[in-house]
């Protein structure tokens, strides 16, 4: 009972916490924190649509094939923010190839009720990519790490995709599990993602300390 | 191939948990490592600024004390003779007495000279005219005869680098001259020595100037030598010519300090 209220109740009413964070401090938000804004916006509609697909009892799998394809979208938009106009074309031709890939994988290879097994651990890859690129470049900055927002938004991001990289891998031997694997591998990822939420709320209250990221 | 029994299920939750960790504490690692890059930076910074304040200080300070000294001959030499010359006028009394007029005359004239050579002195002191008629290598030469005629120390000056001297611009020319001077002053003034060698050479179109004198030399703490105002303007004094100096600590065998100078 306790499990199912923390998964079905407390941690998706949690991603109230940076969207409301963010919200009050919009004005001060700069063009990648409202990426993230927006991103949370996104998945708390996607999160009420699986609650209420669930509570139907329909299959919510074709819908994290779709989920994916934005996820995707959005974070790539939010690091493509610290590069260079070339670089940024780069990564938006990524985030074609990804979509098409996706489109490609849900209609011919994984069309069947199963999760997107090939290309959410590619996403999560391209992410910690994205990620440890960002840390690089990061280190150059003379900043205190906790002042810098976008150091929280990438540590909940790479925490999260880094550590679910393998549950997304396995997703569809899940399906088969008992109740019990899939519960405690449900509630660590919902922790995780809980704890992504939390470290983007700090992202989104530190923005007024912000300072201007070089770009290059 | 062997079928395995290990559960799926066990191995996930054991990649998710390890992966966890590892995460977390990379992030860790990275956050601890950039804080302390960050302090690093701003000790390094913070001693840059205290050592610019303390150049400057000693700029400042180095000024004073040649403005104290000027006023000090202008009030000690000039200001007293021309006192005396004054009283000298007022005692006067014209008469007939040719002799006594005479002596009155000769003696204004005296004290005139010696006005005027007192007024050269100073001048010379703040602005030395052989130096800008004559160059460098003159000057160091004629501040080495006036202080070997004193016979308070003996200086060996050996230039090798004359052509090199001619073409120097003045600022680096007066740095450099002031320099000498400041070491010259200090061997006389603090090291007891009773020899001082100059070397003046051209190596890879690098002035090198060695000083070196036969005095008590540093103490074996260089960095309280550099601390020191008289250091402190020559410091100031080499940097603004872009110029580097290396001081060798050998106390008890004299004191010897190298320097390298651009010469364009």
């Amino acid at each position: 009972m306790l499990y199912l209220i923390y998964v079905t109740y407390i941690v998706p009413a949690a991603i109230l916490i940076p969207v409301l964070t963010g919200i009050k401090n919009y004005n001060f938000l700069t063009k990648p924190l409202k990426v993230i804004l927006w991103f949370l916006v996104f998945q708390g509609f996607a999160n009420v649509i699986n609650l209420t697909m669930i509570a139907f009892h329909y299959y919510t799998t074709p819908l994290f094939h779709v989920y994916s394809i934005f996820e995707f979208l959005f974070i790539s938009l939010f690091y493509s923010k610290f590069y260079s106009v070339k670089k940024q074309k780069s990564i938006y031709a990524l985030i074609a190839v990804f979509t098409v890939l996706c489109i490609i994988n849900y209609l011919f290879i994984q069309n069947k009720i199963e999760f997107n097994t090939y290309t959410r651990p590619l996403e999560a890859i391209i992410i910690i990519v994205y990620s440890m690129l960002f840390i690089l470049k990061q280190n150059n900055e003379e900043q205190n790490w906790g002042d810098d927002a976008y150091n929280w938004i990438n540590a909940g991001i790479l925490i999260y995709f880094a550590s679910c990289l393998f549950m997304f891998i396995f997703s569809n031997y899940l399906l088969g599990a008992g109740k019990l694997i899939n519960r405690i591998v449900w509630g660590a990822h919902d922790t995780i993602l809980l704890l992504q939420y939390i470290l983007f709320a700090v992202g989104l209250y530190k923005c007024k300390t912000q300072r201007i990221t070089s770009t290059y | 191939m062997q079928n395995t029994t290990d559960n799926i299920y066990v191995l996930v939750i054991l990649g998710m948990a390890g992966t966890f960790l590892l995460v977390v504490s990379f992030i860790f690692f990275s956050i601890r490592n950039q804080n302390k890059l960050l302090r690093q930076r701003q000790h390094f910074q913070q001693a840059q600024i205290d050592h610019q304040k303390e150049l400057l200080r000693a700029v400042i300070e180095s000024q004073e004390a040649e403005r104290k000294r000027i006023g000090q001959d202008l009030h000690d030499d000039v200001g007293t003779t021309a006192s005396g010359l004054r009283l000298l006028i007022e005692m006067f009394k014209p008469g007939d007495d040719v002799k006594a007029h005479e002596d009155f005359t000769q003696s204004t004239k005296t004290i005139i000279d010696k006005i005027v050579k007192d007024v050269r002195n100073i001048s010379h002191n703040l602005s030395p005219s052989t130096l800008r008629y004559y160059g460098l290598a003159a000057a160091i030469n004629e501040h080495c005869t006036i202080i070997n005629q004193s016979g308070k120390l003996e200086i060996a000056l050996v230039n090798n680098a004359e052509q090199a001297l001619e073409k120097l611009p003045l600022q680096t020319s007066t740095a450099l001259y002031r320099v000498l001077e400041e070491l010259l002053n200090n061997t006389i003034k603090h090291s007891g020595a009773s020899k001082a060698n100059i070397n003046l050479n051209i190596v890879n179109d690098m002035l090198h100037i060695d000083y070196a004198d036969n005095g008590k030399g540093l103490t074996a703490d260089v960095e309280l030598v550099k601390k020191g105002m008289g250091m402190q303007n020559i410091e100031s004094r080499l940097l603004n010519i872009n110029a580097t100096y290396l001081l060798e600590p050998y106390s008890g065998k004299g004191f010897h300090i190298k320097i390298e100078s651009p010469i364009v």
